[in-house]
């Protein structure tokens, strides 16, 4: 509505089409926004009060040996975070992942477009890309710890192999999809071949390349975990390894703990990055 | 000439109705064919290169990459002295058990929890939690709990399976339009005859999403928990032999588990298309 319209019609004795709002009652203004959250929050907190009164009795339900219980976790968390162990470990991974991430994004996005814009030569990209999306790339960890050693080189190579191929096959379908209609369009008004990529070509697979992004986002972390369980001397699952052999079942959580944390960033950063570059555009999530 | 002479007749005027070009079968072979043909001419060139480089370029010591006909010869030896296929039967035995149990579990609850949106409300907290962690982490854990034996692979299989089953399928009760089941009711149908004729349907494509991303995801998980330390499997075997610096077996293993995983999902993949041509989604 208009505010110029309801002025006149007031004017006429003609009630205004603009009704005030109900004014919610501060009780339920603070229901509507913290509602849900705080729901959820009662809910886990009830979790977590169970699992502590199960587990951290004198009987505990399951050997504490596998699994502690809450207070427990929250002390060893303190104590690693105390004695600088949780960060050396937790900086180790990071630094691997990001490297790796960043290295299967840009080669898998280059290498998308560049094999994409000839359709047999993307065809038969496509072929090798999908039986590379489709081997269990943790498969090759032995062969890449033979030829690089146990140091920092092969856990980034897995990194890089696992996020690869999920950006790679998602760019070569995307570049697949571009409406001919719209080049032919741009091409008409006299667009050149920079103009072409950068206005039609880059904003039409950017949501295919968020799409890869996200799957490789995970996968890649699962490579990290195998990679530092298979062998390594520093990183969280190594400490993971590491703690369950001392049957300190509380220092073990403390890293997975860390490592749920570092995937919850990832991912809702992911999440975020996307709705930020894809507000245009819906997503789809399959 | 009058106008109803076919233009056959008048030898000025260029034949409309000629029957095709006669394209030549190769030809024909070749534009059907094309993208497997460089496929397989492709992965040619790469062999013979790779035979070549570790003959005479030697880039990388032909210890660790042996030469493709070497390894050729140790697939060979290894398929029929029956060492790859004993454990290869192993390991697919604990990935379709974990996919079976993981699927039987999560197409109920996940249908379940579609329907009862209080049910919903109070586990999905947790079933995010899981779903976001790596769950690859606990396999120290478990594999202390459980052994090295082919249930801890089955129970981490499994529950990758379940949860790649599981949020697909409340998602696709969830998004049933309300109008599909507001006109079953106003035909008279009964509850459970909309759930049945109008929820299940729609819900069902979703599922198989999910089953077959389950199959995939279940099948890195097999090779991830048989890193880590295992008593049988294709995947130590493999470690074994790179342990042993028996590098041709290894490869040998490695090129029969791309090739079985690989096929196994172009199967689903393929059967899926078959049974679900109406699908929309891109294959991912």
């Amino acid at each position: 509505m208009q505010k110029g319209a309801s002025v006149t019609d007031t004017a006429t004795g003609v009630p205004p089409l603009e009704r005030p709002l109900p004014v919610p009652t501060p009780l339920q203004a603070f229901w509507g926004r913290f509602g849900p959250t705080l729901i959820t929050v009662i809910n886990l907190s009830i979790f977590v009060n169970m699992w502590q009164i199960v587990q951290g009795s004198s009987d505990p339900l399951v050997n504490t040996r596998w699994i502690p219980a809450p207070l427990d976790i929250v002390d060893a968390i303190i104590l690693n975070i105390k004695n600088g162990e949780l960060i050396k470990h937790a900086s180790f991974s990071g630094t691997n992942y990001l490297i790796g991430m960043a290295i299967a994004i840009v080669a898998g996005i280059i290498l998308g477009i560049l094999l994409g814009l000839n359709p047999i030569v993307r065809s038969v990209s496509q072929a090798y890309t999908w039986v590379g999306f489709c081997t269990p790339t943790v498969a090759l960890l032995p062969i890449l710890i033979i030829l690089f050693g146990l140091g920092v080189i092969s856990k980034i190579f897995l990194v890089v192999l696992m996020g690869f191929f999920p950006i790679m096959i998602n760019v070569l379908n995307g570049v697949a999809t571009i409406d001919p209609v719209l080049m032919k369009a741009a091409r008409l008004f006299g667009a050149n071949r920079g103009q072409l990529f950068r206005k039609i070509t880059l904003p039409y697979i950017l949501p295919w390349i968020m799409i890869g992004i996200r799957i490789a986002a995970e996968r890649s972390l699962g490579g990290v975990i195998i990679a530092e369980i298979f062998g390594s001397s520093r990183g969280l699952a190594y400490m993971i390894a590491q703690e369950t052999d001392k049957f300190n079942s509380a220092g073990s959580y403390t890293a997975i703990a860390a490592l749920m944390a570092f995937s919850l960033i990832v991912l809702y950063g992911v999440d975020r990055v996307e709705q930020k570059t894809l507000s245009w555009r819906e997503a789809s999530k399959y | 000439m009058s106008d109803t002479a076919i233009p056959a007749m008048d030898p000025s005027v260029p034949n409309k109705f000629l029957p095709f070009e006669d394209v030549s079968f190769l030809k024909r072979f070749w534009v059907s064919n094309r993208t497997a043909l460089l496929f397989i001419i492709g992965i040619a060139v790469f062999l013979l290169f790779w035979e070549w480089e570790a003959r005479y370029l030697k880039i990388v010591e032909p210890f660790f990459i042996p030469p493709i006909s070497e390894i050729l010869a140790a697939l060979k030896e290894n398929l029929l002295n029956g060492e790859i296929p004993k454990e290869m039967a192993w390991s697919l035995r604990n990935w379709a058990g974990g996919w079976l149990i993981g699927a039987g579990l999560g197409i109920p609850l996940g249908l379940t929890l579609g329907s009862f949106p209080i049910l919903n409300k109070i586990l999905s907290p947790y079933l995010w939690i899981l779903w976001v962690t790596p769950r690859i982490a606990f396999l120290p854990i478990v594999i202390m709990a459980l052994g090295f034996g082919p249930e801890t692979k089955i129970l981490f299989i499994s529950i990758s399976c379940f949860f790649q089953v599981v949020v697909p399928t409340t998602a696709g009760v969830l998004t049933v339009k309300p109008s599909y089941v507001r006109v079953g009711r106003l035909f008279g149908g009964s509850r459970i005859q909309v759930y049945r004729k109008i929820v299940l349907p729609y819900a069902l494509n979703f599922i198989v999403t999910g089953l077959r991303l389950a199959a995939r995801s279940g099948m890195m998980v097999m090779y991830s928990t048989e890193m880590f330390g295992s008593a049988y499997g294709i995947g130590t075997w493999v470690i074994l032999q790179s342990e042993l610096f028996y590098m041709e077996a290894a490869f040998a293993g490695l090129i029969c588990l791309i090739i079985v995983s690989v096929s196994i999902i172009a199967l689903i993949d393929f059967i899926d298309n078959r049974m679900r041509p109406w699908k929309s989604e891109v294959s991912i």
